[in-house]
């Protein structure tokens, strides 16, 4: 299984990511991929811009903090 | 990636057992970290540096986990084991002492339809032994 053709970038920042991501609206971002690679094998997803967002150490952390978590606070 | 290795580098020894992300046969590691390579395109992996079971053996030597999966008869069929093998380094690199519940989590990933798995716990905690 091969994906469609598409484009890749690879983000050197969040900004350049959010920039990417806003220049093409068929683009998605690709971090694990392994819900996203899947389905470009399958042809269910087609994107036709990958940003790379896998090297951005700036996101990568988990913090704790006393304040709460929610979508609707 | 599994592609690249397989198709055009000769490397032969990385399965693609489901080719979805669910078995773990393609494991391989990228930069000492295990992924499934099905599921990893080769461009994500430019400027780092791709494990494959074809790199443990030093000469006749097999790797310390090698070893232990021969000693331990931890296959049968032999399809998943170098999923295996590599997944287990990566697990003794973050956790060089794991318990049977953390042996077992930590390569839920990989699935075997040979052995029941009991003989790969023993053989990952002789590689922890063997200091692996």
């Amino acid at each position: 299984m091969i994906p469609a053709a598409f484009e890749y970038a690879r983000a050197g920042s969040v900004d350049e990511a959010i920039e990417l991501l806003g220049g093409d609206e068929d683009a998605k971002l690709l971090a694990g991929g392994h819900s996203l690679i899947p389905t470009m094998r399958l042809r269910f997803s087609r994107p036709s811009l990958l940003v790379d967002i896998g090297r951005l150490d700036d996101l990568r952390y988990v913090r704790a903090s006393d304040g709460p978590i929610g979508a609707m606070p | 990636l599994h592609r690249i290795l397989v198709d055009r580098l000769g490397l032969t020894g990385t399965n693609v057992g489901c080719d979805t992300t669910s078995c773990g046969a393609c494991t391989v590691l990228i930069d000492g970290e295990s992924v499934k390579s099905c599921t990893v395109f080769a461009v994500q992996a430019d400027g780092r540096e791709v494990t494959t079971v074809e790199g443990l053996a030093q000469g006749d030597e097999l790797h310390p986990v090698q070893q232990a999966f021969h000693e331990q008869h931890a296959l049968q069929c032999g399809y998943c084991t170098p999923g295996f093998v590599l997944a287990t380094i990566s697990l003794l690199k973050e956790n060089p002492n794991p318990s049977e519940a953390e042996i077992r989590n930590g390569l839920e990933g990989n699935l075997c339809r040979c052995t029941g798995y009991h003989n790969i716990v023993k053989a990952v905690q002789a590689a922890a032994r063997a200091g692996a």
